[in-house]
C-alpha cells in the first residue's frame, strides 16, 4: 500500500527544448508508505490530491521515474508516466479535480482503475 | 530586492514532507515573482526519494537553495572535528537512495545551490549522485558518496556554463569516475576511490570549455584528470605520478593507503579527515573567496591543507598577535573561536 501526492493542474512553468520538462497535471510528485505524515501544506493545497491505492511497487517507481531519453539532445518528461485524469471513469476524475474536500482519497477499492489510467507518456516534441 | 520564499523540509511538522514536493510548490517563474526560494532540510529521519529541479525560471538574484536548517548539518554536529567524515545520516541531514541509471539529484534549472547535504547513491548501475544541467550550479559542503559498480560513470556530473563546486567529498565505490565539468570551479575536493577498492576510472574529466581546480585531491583512480582546457589550476595532489591539471604547486605521488593521508580510507570504516604529516598538509592555495572555510567550517589556514578538510584549527596558524586577524579574532574573548585557549597556545 502505498500514498501518491498527484498534482492536478500544469504548473506552467518552462519546458526546455533540450532537457526536462516542468511539471503537469497527473505527474505524480512523490510516493510515500501508508500513514505517512503528510504536512498541512501537502494535505491542503489545492494543485495537490493525496490518494491511497494499492499500487505495486514495481508501479510506483515507475510513476516517479524521469522521462526517457537523452536531455542533453532532446526534450524529456519531468516524469516518464502520469495518471492520465481522461482515462479515469467520470465519478472517479470528478472526485480527484473537484475542489479538495478530503485530505487523504481512499482508492483502494479502485486500484483497477487507476492501475489503467497510468499512461507512459509519448515523446516530448 | 528579491523576498526570500522560505520553507522547512522534514517528516516532524515541517512545510513539507519530501522534497520533490518542496520542490513542486516552487513559484515556476521565481523571475517574475521577484523572489529566490529556499528550502531548509531537518534531520527529523533519513530522505529516501531522488529530487529533480525542472522547470522554474530563476537568474542570479531569483535563485533556488536547498540547504540544512541551523544545526541539522553534520557541519554543525557538534564532534565534527571528531566524527568520521563520511556519509552518516545519525550526524546530518542525508539524501540515501538507490538509484541505478539515474541520480539522487536532477539539476535542469539553472542558479541552482546545494549546500551542507550528505547524498548518497547505493544503485549500482549508471547511478550518479548529482547531476546538473543547469548553468550557475553551486555546491557547497557536501559529502557525496556513490556506489556505481561495473560500468565507469560520474559520482558528480555537470554540463553546464559556470558551476562552483566548494569543498565536496566525493567518494566513488565502484568503476565510475569521480567528477565530469565543464567550464567550472572545483576548490578544496576530495575525489576519492577507498583503498580497498581497485583503482579504475579517472577522477575529474572537462571536455568542453575551461575549469580551474584548485587545492583538491584526488585517489585511488588510474587517471588523474583528463582535462581539455585549464584555466589557472594548481595546489592539487594526487597519488599518481602524471595527471594534475597546471603547473603551479601540483603535488604528485602521494602515499595513499588505508591510513595515509586520512584517518581511513577503506571503504567500510571510511573517513575522510586529513591527519597530518602529510604531503596535502600546508600545500594548499587558500581562496578566500569561495573557500575561507573548510568543509567543517574551521577557518582555513594559509597556505591550507589540499583538500576539502583542514587539518589544523585555525588558532595554529597564529604564530604571532599580529596573525590574529587572519583568523578573524579581533579580541582577546574571541580566541577560542580559533581553538586556542591561552597565550601558550598562541605558539
Amino acid at each position: 500500500m502505498s500514498e501518491l501526492l498527484i498534482r492536478i493542474v500544469d504548473r506552467g512553468g518552462v519546458d526546455l527544448p533540450r532537457g526536462y520538462g516542468d511539471s503537469k497535471a497527473g505527474d505524480v510528485v512523490a510516493i510515500c508508505p501508508d500513514g505517512w505524515a503528510w504536512s498541512q501544506d501537502e494535505l491542503t493545497n489545492e494543485r495537490w490530491r493525496i490518494v491511497r491505492v494499492g499500487l505495486t511497487e514495481v508501479e510506483c517507481m515507475n510513476l516517479i521515474a524521469v522521462g526517457d531519453g537523452d536531455p542533453n539532445t532532446q526534450p524529456c518528461w519531468k516524469r516518464k508516466c502520469c495518471i492520465g485524469f481522461a482515462s479515469l471513469p467520470t465519478a472517479l476524475r470528478n472526485q480527484l479535480t473537484r475542489a479538495r474536500t478530503e485530505p487523504i482519497i481512499n482508492l483502494t477499492s479502485k486500484v483497477a482503475q487507476v492501475r489503467t489510467a497510468v499512461i507512459l507518456k509519448a515523446p516530448r516534441t | 530586492m528579491a523576498t526570500e520564499h522560505k520553507h522547512s523540509i522534514g517528516t516532524t511538522g515541517r512545510d513539507y514532507s519530501t522534497l520533490q514536493a518542496w520542490e513542486d510548490a516552487c513559484p515556476a517563474n521565481l523571475v517574475t515573482a521577484d523572489e529566490y526560494y529556499l528550502g531548509e532540510c531537518y534531520n527529523d529521519s533519513e530522505f529516501t526519494a531522488a529530487l529533480v529541479i525542472s522547470g522554474e525560471t530563476t537568474d542570479a538574484t531569483r535563485y533556488i537553495k536547498l540547504t540544512v536548517a541551523a544545526g541539522q548539518s553534520f557541519q554543525d554536529h557538534a564532534d565534527v572535528r571528531t566524527n568520521s567524515l563520511c556519509y552518516n545520516q545519525s550526524n546530518g541531514v542525508g539524501v540515501s537512495v538507490s538509484v541505478s541509471w539515474g541520480q539522487v539529484f536532477l539539476i535542469q534549472c539553472n542558479y541552482v545551490k546545494i549546500s551542507r547535504l550528505q547524498i548518497r547513491n547505493t544503485g549500482t548501475d549508471f547511478g550518479k549522485g548529482v547531476y546538473s544541467q543547469g548553468t550557475y550550479t553551486t555546491i557547497e559542503d557536501c559529502i557525496v558518496d556513490v556506489a556505481v559498480a561495473g560500468i565507469a560513470y560520474y559520482a558528480v556530473s555537470s554540463n553546464a556554463a559556470g558551476t562552483l563546486i566548494v569543498n565536496p567529498v566525493i567518494v566513488m565505490r565502484g568503476a565510475g569516475n569521480g567528477i565530469y565539468l565543464e567550464s567550472s570551479t572545483l576548490v578544496g575536493a576530495i575525489i576519492i576511490k577507498p583503498s580497498d577498492v581497485t583503482p579504475s576510472g579517472t577522477g575529474i574529466i572537462q571536455e568542453y570549455n575551461s575549469t580551474k581546480i584548485l587545492s583538491s585531491v584526488i585517489l585511488g583512480f588510474t587517471t588523474a584528470t583528463a582535462i581539455a582546457t585549464d584555466n589557472g589550476s594548481g595546489y592539487n595532489a594526487t597519488d599518481l605520478a602524471s595527471g594534475l591539471p597546471g603547473s603551479t604547486a601540483n603535488v604528485y605521488n602521494v602515499t595513499y593507503n588505508q591510513t595515509t593521508p586520512f584517518v581511513d580510507a577503506d571503504k567500510d570504516s571510511f573517513d575522510a579527515r586529513a591527519i597530518a604529516a602529510t604531503a596535502l598538509a600546508a600545500a594548499g592555495y587558500r581562496d578566500s573567496t569561495n573557500a575561507p572555510n573548510d568543509i567543517s567550517g574551521t577557518a582555513r589556514a594559509d597556505p591550507p591543507t589540499i583538500g576539502a578538510w583542514e587539518l589544523a584549527a585555525a588558532g595554529s596558524a597564529i604564530k604571532t598577535i599580529f596573525d590574529l586577524a587572519k583568523a578573524s579574532v579581533k579580541t582577546v574573548n574571541d580566541l577560542a573561536i580559533a581553538s586556542v585557549k591561552s597565550w601558550a597556545g598562541l605558539e
